[in-house]
Order: structure tokens, then C-alpha cells, then sequence
């Protein structure tokens, strides 16, 4: 007769257990774990982690041109900040650049992806062609829009075309309103669209072929209506995540305007004030305090967006939204 | 949360901590510049301290944000002894984070120019050793003032007109920049009303005049006129577009008198930014580097006898960079007026202007008072805005600025 014995009761008894169980690690393992975590989880510490706790420190105290300060003043920093008028106008102007920005980057990729989601043939050239200028350097991004093409001079890239097209050269093109917003929305739907063409292709390769067939048989075949009836509701989720991503990326700009027209107040983004507050006037209570209003700008536009245009929630396979937790129960 | 991403740095840099001594038991230190954009200054700063006999000196040569990096370092307390800076910061002053030089300073105070001395001098104490003056003004071709048929204007009213009647098809009458101005006249109209930007005891801020306002809005009209040279490869401090006849007049700094003379012969002469309104004054700009000790440093008395024997002792040493690679003026002023390369020609001309018109608002005036006043200038200029109102409320800024500077 063969008695069965409990797993439970054989491990109390030192030997191995006869079936799957959650194993403590081996020693090995959890060396691994760390050895390859563990310098992630030490940068995560230093440069997030104790960097915003510090933030938070620094912006209650006078720190000029220190980290350790002793001056106690409340809430002052904040106040000084919000009812500067730089950085009002700063957060307005980016209100604004935002409103327009989105939209149009959006248009782009999305028209980018169309087209080559809809390629017969060379999509994975295409692909990689219109995502090349993610890779490339804000920086020398901007010297190149800078010296290149909308340089003043007869001979910029700009003004060639300008004269062919038989219109006066611009020398302004960095120092005037509109002409500047011109280079900077240029240069950014240069560095941006292919990013979010390739977020937007995966979203349209998510969509079941099924759904274009059964509207073909119903007579849908192509145009616009067949895009608004089934495409765009579909790629709904990815449009979000690619909207909230643009909202982020739009106050978080900096390099293109710092390069380019750093020094024109009508055009500096909120991150720059921050930077100069922080590093030209060695300011660092008021920066900090600046750094936490942005990122608590981000994070409510971040709330307000899920609420009305639905990110961070799942579809159902009938195509019926619901918040996650609502969805697992 | 920028500038916590310093604290963090700060951290790591903590562990980076530079050693005391060297195993030939000489005291160990590091120096920091700038990079010049004078070719051979690198090698010479490099040679300079490998060949110094009484300390190991490292020479660290800083591509990029220079300012950045030695304020990180310098809020680090680690890395860092000897450095040049051309923005001592009275905030850092009083922090402690730069050595007090004064004994250093103070037993050659009178042989430096005064304006020299006022960028170093913050509380009573000298944190600095001045190494060399940069001048800025207006230099022009005197081919094509001829040709014009103008005269070297005196008035801000008459460099306008100046600048438009030098206008032709193939060049622009003025060259003030990529940034049609705005960072030129922010800085240089106001001292050339007479009225500067900053009283002499650093407690009132003083551009705000009438005269200002007038300045300006006669400038808005310079910047539409068509006269002025923009969208240039190059900015204003690289001589390139003036060798190559872009524009009759052009604001520059002496630094680049050498590649002008070179490349113009004597088709080149200067005159200071024109008085501006009825009580105003030529002005010249003028900037400096000066030599630091950092207050942590781990051999700080070598460090300031390093300091002293190179910018203080080594007259042969300041004259080679004060005129061996771009020109500038050496501050102590027997060292100057016995250079030969700044005694003849549109140098001369150019040193004698600055001793006559030379202004350094000192370090009281900080860049958050610079950027208020920059963007009032930006708005007059680019979007038209009224000269008065602008002033007016950069001058509220600068002033409660300054105010929380005092408290």
C-alpha cells in the first residue's frame, strides 16, 4: 500500500517537494536579480527618487545658491512663482502652443501612418524612413533648421524657396512672431511625427481585419466614412496614449526653443524659465517650486484627459470601454 | 526638480573626492577654464600648469555650460580648486562658496583699474583675481562711411540715421546681433543715458528714464527700418560677417581686433554706442574673467599661490594671454600700457575708449535683473510694445529682485 503524503508535510520533512510550488529563490537568482536591478534601482533612487523628496524640501526654504538651505519661508516660493508674470505668460503661451501642436502632430503622424499602413509593398523601408528623425539630436536638429534652412541670409534654404516662389527673402525668421513658431513647429514635426507614426501603425494593426471585411460586404468598402465608422474608433485607445504623450512632450519643451529662440519672451516655454530661475539666477527653492507646478500641471492634464478621452481604459472585444478595475470584476 | 537633478549630482559627486597631495608630495589641484575660441589657448593654459613648479596641476578644459558646471561643483564642495568665473554671484559669496582673496588683492588693488576691481569686490572682500578686460563697442569701415558720405554719429539719434543712409543693396548699414538688438541695447543704452543700471551703493535700480524709453523707441524704429544686418550665420562676436562686408558698422568686442586687422588692414575704426538723450554718455562694455579660489578646496593656501604667481606675479604670463591669441586688456594698468600690441592702431583706439567710457554694472546686477530687463527690451523692439510701460515694470522686477539680494 502507498501511502500519499502531502507536499506541505514532505517539505516539512527536508525533502523536495513532489510538485510545483512558489520556491524561495536560489542564492544565484537573487544575485542575478540584484547584479541586474539593483544599478537601475540605485540610479531610480539617487536621481528620481532623491531628487523629488529634495524638491519638495527645497521649495520651502530661501535656496540661493545652495542645496542645504536653513531659511524657513513657506510657502513664499510658490507665491513669488505664481504671481510672476513670466512664468504666467510662459504657461499661457505653452496653453496655447499646446492647443495647436497636439492637434497638428497628431494630424501628421496619423496621415504618415496611414499611408504606409497602407502600402502595398516597402512599408518596413517607410517605416524606418519617416522614424529616422526620433534618433537625431534636438541640438544639432536645431542648428541644422538654425544655420540651414531658415537662416537669413538670401541663400537659406527658406529663402530659396521663397524667391523661386518670387516673394522677399525673411531675415527675421528667428526674432519674429509668427515667423519663429514656422521653424519651431517645423523642426518639431520633423523630430515627432515618426515617434507617434509607429504608436499609431501598432495601432492599427491591432484592428481585426474582420471588421473592414463585414463592412465591405455591407458595401463600406473605402473613403471617409468607413474610416470614421471603424478606423478611428478603434485606434480610440492609442490615439490617447499618443494625445497625453504630446500634452507631455509640449511642456516639456526645451531644446528646440532654448537653441533657437532662447532669449524671445513671448516664445519661452515654462521648462526654460524653470531652468533659468535654477541655473542662471541660482535660484533653487523658487526652480523647484516651479518644477512641482509643472508637474502637477502634467499630472491633472494627465487625470482630466483619462476622464474625458479615455486612456487607462481597456476595450472590450464588442468594443465597449470600461475602467480597468470595473473591467477585471 | 532641475534643481534637485543638481543635488543628486551632488551626491555622486561626493564620492569623487580629489586627492590632497600628489605622491611627489606636492599639493594636488585642479583648474578650470572656459573654452577660449582663440586657437593655442588651450595648449597654453595646459602648459602653464604642467610646467608650474610648487603644485600638481591639473587643467580642466570645459566645453559647453562652463557656469553650470563649476556652480555644480562648487555646491559639490568636492573637485574643484582653482577656476575662472566671469559671474561672481554675491549670493555664492555669502554662502562661502568662493575663498575670500582679499590679502591677495588688496596689496595691488591700485595698480588695477578700478572698473577692473568692481566685478571681484562684493561685502567689503575681493573673491576674485581679475585676468583679463574685454571691451565692446562699435567698430565700422571707414571705406564705406566715405562712400556714404557720413560722419562717426555722437548721438544714438544720429548712429539711426547713420545706419540707414549706410544701407545699400549689398550690405546693411548696422550689425547688433542675430537678435536685431535686443541683447546689445538691453545692456549698453542705459549706461549710455548716463543713468547705468545700478545706483553706486547697489540698493536702487536707475535704467528706468525717460531718456530710456526715448532710446528705445527710436531703436524699434531702427528695427524696422531695414538697416540692420540679421539671420547671419555667425553672431555678433565672431567678426566673420564684418570682414566680409555685410554690414559698415557692426558691434564687436577687442578680442577679435586681430583676425579684423588681418583680414581689413586700417579700413577699420571704432567709436563707443553714442550718447542717448540730452544727459548721456559714450558707453563701452565691459566684461572680465576673473581667477577663483573655491572656498572647499583641500589646499587652499597652495591654491592661492597659485592664483597669485599666475595672475598677479607673472606679468610675462598675462601679457601672452592677454594678447597672444585675441586681444584684451590686461587689468593691472602697467602691464597694459607696456604690451606693445595695445598701444598703436584701432587697439589703442579701442583701450583708450574703454578708459574713457568703459561700464560694468558689477555683480549686484544678476541675471534674473538681466532678463527683465532683456525681455522689456524684446517686446519694445520685436512686438512693438510701449517703451515706458516696459521699463517701468522690468524696473520693478529688477528692483525687488535687487531688494531680496540686499535683505
Amino acid at each position: 500500500m502507498t501511502i500519499s503524503v502531502p507536499a506541505a508535510q514532505t517539505s516539512r520533512l527536508g525533502r523536495r517537494p513532489s510538485h510545483p510550488r512558489r520556491p524561495g529563490r536560489p542564492r544565484a537568482t537573487r544575485v542575478a536579480f540584484w547584479g541586474l536591478v539593483g544599478p537601475f534601482f540605485i540610479g531610480l533612487l539617487i536621481f528620481s527618487v532623491i531628487a523629488i523628496v529634495w524638491s519638495v524640501y527645497l521649495s520651502f526654504f530661501r535656496a540661493r545658491a545652495t542645496l542645504t538651505p536653513t531659511e524657513f519661508v513657506g510657502l513664499d516660493n510658490y507665491v513669488s512663482l505664481l504671481t510672476d508674470a513670466s512664468f504666467l505668460s510662459s504657461l499661457g503661451t505653452f496653453g496655447l502652443f499646446s492647443l495647436f501642436i497636439v492637434p497638428t502632430t497628431l494630424f501628421f503622424s496619423l496621415a504618415l501612418a496611414l499611408l504606409v499602413h497602407n502600402l502595398p509593398v516597402a512599408q518596413a523601408f517607410f517605416r524606418s524612413v519617416f522614424f529616422l528623425p526620433t534618433a537625431f539630436s534636438y541640438v544639432i536638429a536645431s542648428l541644422i533648421w538654425k544655420l540651414g534652412i531658415f537662416n537669413g541670409s538670401d541663400a537659406g534654404v527658406a529663402n530659396s524657396l521663397l524667391g523661386i516662389l518670387g516673394l522677399e527673402p525673411i531675415s527675421q525668421w528667428l526674432t519674429q512672431s509668427p515667423y519663429y513658431w514656422v521653424v519651431i513647429v517645423s523642426v518639431r514635426l520633423w523630430l515627432q511625427s515618426g515617434f507617434y507614426m509607429l504608436l499609431l501603425i501598432a495601432g492599427l494593426q491591432r484592428i481585426p481585419n474582420v471588421l473592414y471585411e463585414a463592412a465591405a460586404i455591407d458595401g463600406l468598402e473605402r473613403g471617409p466614412r468607413r474610416f470614421f465608422s471603424i478606423t478611428w474608433p478603434q485606434l480610440r485607445p492609442t490615439v490617447a496614449a499618443v494625445v497625453l504623450l504630446l500634452m507631455i512632450a509640449a511642456f516639456q519643451a526645451f531644446d528646440e526653443f532654448f537653441n533657437l529662440v532662447g532669449k524671445i519672451p513671448s516664445a519661452r516655454p515654462p521648462l526654460l524659465y524653470v531652468y533659468q530661475v535654477s541655473f542662471a539666477q541660482l535660484d533653487y527653492g523658487k526652480g523647484a517650486a516651479g518644477a512641482l507646478v509643472l508637474t502637477a500641471i502634467m499630472v491633472i492634464v494627465a487625470l482630466v484627459q483619462a476622464r474625458f478621452f479615455g486612456f487607462g481604459t481597456a476595450e472590450d472585444p464588442l468594443g465597449r470601454r470600461s475602467r480597468r478595475r470595473g473591467a477585471r470584476a | 526638480m532641475a534643481a534637485a537633478a543638481i543635488g543628486a549630482t551632488m551626491v555622486a559627486l561626493v564620492g569623487c573626492s580629489s586627492t590632497a597631495s600628489t605622491t611627489d608630495g606636492k599639493p594636488a589641484l585642479t583648474q578650470f577654464y572656459h573654452q577660449y575660441g582663440e586657437a593655442g589657448v588651450e595648449e597654453a593654459v595646459k602648459e602653464y600648469g604642467a610646467n608650474y613648479a610648487d603644485a600638481s596641476v591639473t587643467v580642466e578644459w570645459v566645453e559647453g555650460d562652463y557656469n553650470q558646471k563649476i556652480n555644480a561643483l562648487l555646491l559639490a564642495g568636492q573637485g574643484i580648486d582653482v577656476y575662472e568665473n566671469n559671474q561672481i554671484d554675491v549670493a555664492s559669496a555669502r554662502q562661502g562658496l568662493y575663498a575670500d582673496l582679499t590679502d591677495i588683492v588688496e596689496a595691488v588693488a591700485d595698480e588695477m583699474a578700478p572698473i577692473s576691481l568692481k566685478p571681484v569686490a562684493i561685502d567689503g572682500k575681493y573673491y576674485g583675481i581679475p585676468m583679463i578686460t574685454d571691451a565692446q563697442l562699435f567698430l565700422y569701415r571707414p571705406s564705406m562711411f566715405e562712400a556714404a558720405g557720413v560722419e562717426v554719429p555722437t548721438t544714438w539719434d544720429e548712429l539711426v540715421e547713420v545706419a540707414k543712409k549706410l544701407t545699400t543693396e549689398d550690405h546693411k548699414g548696422l550689425f547688433l546681433g542675430n537678435d536685431g538688438g535686443v541683447g546689445v541695447l538691453a545692456y549698453n543704452m542705459p549706461p549710455a543715458t548716463g543713468s547705468g543700471l545700478l545706483n553706486e551703493d547697489n540698493t536702487e535700480v536707475t535704467f528706468n528714464t525717460p531718456a530710456l524709453a526715448e532710446g528705445m523707441a527710436t531703436a524699434a524704429e531702427l528695427y524696422n527700418s531695414g538697416a540692420l544686418l540679421m539671420g547671419a550665420p555667425t553672431d555678433w562676436w565672431d567678426p566673420t560677417s564684418f570682414i566680409a562686408g555685410d554690414a559698415a558698422i557692426t558691434w564687436q568686442g577687442l578680442w577679435a581686433v586681430p583676425a579684423i586687422v588681418d583680414a581689413l588692414g586700417d579700413d577699420v575704426g571704432a567709436f563707443a554706442l553714442p550718447a542717448v538723450g540730452s544727459d548721456g554718455t559714450g558707453a563701452v562694455a565691459v566684461s572680465q574673467w576673473n581667477m577663483q579660489v573655491a572656498a572647499s578646496s583641500a589646499n587652499i593656501e597652495a591654491a592661492k599661490a597659485l592664483v597669485k604667481a599666475q595672475w598677479i606675479d607673472d606679468i610675462e604670463w598675462q601679457k601672452t594671454f592677454n594678447v597672444g591669441f585675441g586681444f584684451h586688456i590686461p587689468p593691472i594698468t602697467a602691464t597694459a600700457a607696456s604690451t606693445p600690441e595695445l598701444q598703436d592702431g584701432i587697439a589703442k583706439q579701442i583701450v583708450d575708449l574703454t578708459g574713457q567710457y568703459g561700464y560694468s554694472p558689477g555683480p549686484f546686477w544678476t541675471p534674473g535683473m538681466g532678463t527683465a530687463l532683456t525681455d522689456a527690451v524684446s517686446r519694445i523692439l520685436l512686438e512693438g510694445a510701449d517703451p515706458a510701460t516696459e521699463l517701468s515694470a522690468a524696473a520693478d522686477t529688477a528692483q525687488s529682485l535687487l531688494d531680496e539680494l540686499n535683505k
